[in-house]
């Protein structure tokens, strides 16, 4: 545990970001922040959870349903990142394959 | 930075699980200590019993762990009498022969205890089932 972060792919959507900054200043960055408060939100909770059961697992402090409580919470944040992950993909794929 | 209210459910079933984890420690406390004996002077084991109360709903969700709705478990003393028992030579009789016992009967802590462990199942289930609603209305955006 710990060797992921959520945050890693936060600079990825910078650079998509950046990319994409040319020409479509009209629509604002809205989504974008949004997205990267999401990203905050689920690392935020990973953390927790790895903190919850490293306090469990070798200080011996807190309780077990606890743990697992973070953990469940954790895992329905992630769901819910996943899911709109894969709306933005759904919606960018969608877009490329538009005929001109 | 706040948490949903979707992800609090998961706190205030945390709050019961606990409750309910300390009343059953405190039912073995009372089976373990059931047979301490004692004279007046040097009195036995007293039962313990819990009282469980709502964390008040206020801003800061007050005593508790900060979810409004959770409850939490407080234990006191609980009241009645010691058993009297007669054993004429035992280390606690007094002149009489008499020695007190706690108040702990054991039919009562059993049954407490299955009370206990089926709460804390139902918890659990209402938890699962909480997961189990958000997950599938995660599946709403496929």
């Amino acid at each position: 545990m710990g060797a992921m972060d959520v945050t890693q792919v936060r600079s990825l959507l910078e650079q998509a970001q950046q990319g994409a900054r040319g020409d479509s200043k009209a629509l604002g960055n809205a989504p974008a922040k949004e997205f990267s408060d999401l990203l905050s939100q689920t690392s935020h909770q990973q953390k927790a959870a790895d903190k919850a059961f490293e306090q469990y697992a070798v200080e011996g402090k807190g309780e077990l349903h606890e743990v697992m409580a973070q953990i469940a919470k954790a895992d329905v944040t992630f769901r819910f990142l996943l899911e709109v992950r894969n709306k933005l993909t759904d919606a960018y794929q969608e877009l490329s394959r538009l005929q001109v | 930075m706040g948490e949903a209210v979707s992800l609090q459910v998961f706190d205030v079933t945390a709050s019961a699980l606990s409750a309910e984890r300390r009343r059953l420690s405190v039912i073995s406390q009372n089976i373990a200590n059931a047979e301490v004996s004692g004279n007046a002077a040097h009195p036995p084991y007293r039962r313990q019993r819990v009282l469980f109360e709502s964390v008040l709903n206020d801003a800061k969700g007050a005593i508790g762990r900060g979810a409004p709705g959770a409850i939490q478990a407080r234990v006191t003393d609980a009241p009645g009498d010691f058993r009297r028992v007669l054993i004429k030579g035992h280390p606690d009789a007094d002149a009489e022969g008499m020695v007190l016992f706690p108040n702990v009967n054991i039919v009562d802590e059993m049954v407490d205890m299955v009370d206990a462990s089926r709460t804390y199942e139902a918890n659990l289930a209402a938890l699962r089932t909480w997961r189990q609603m958000l997950r599938q209305t995660l599946d709403m955006a496929r």
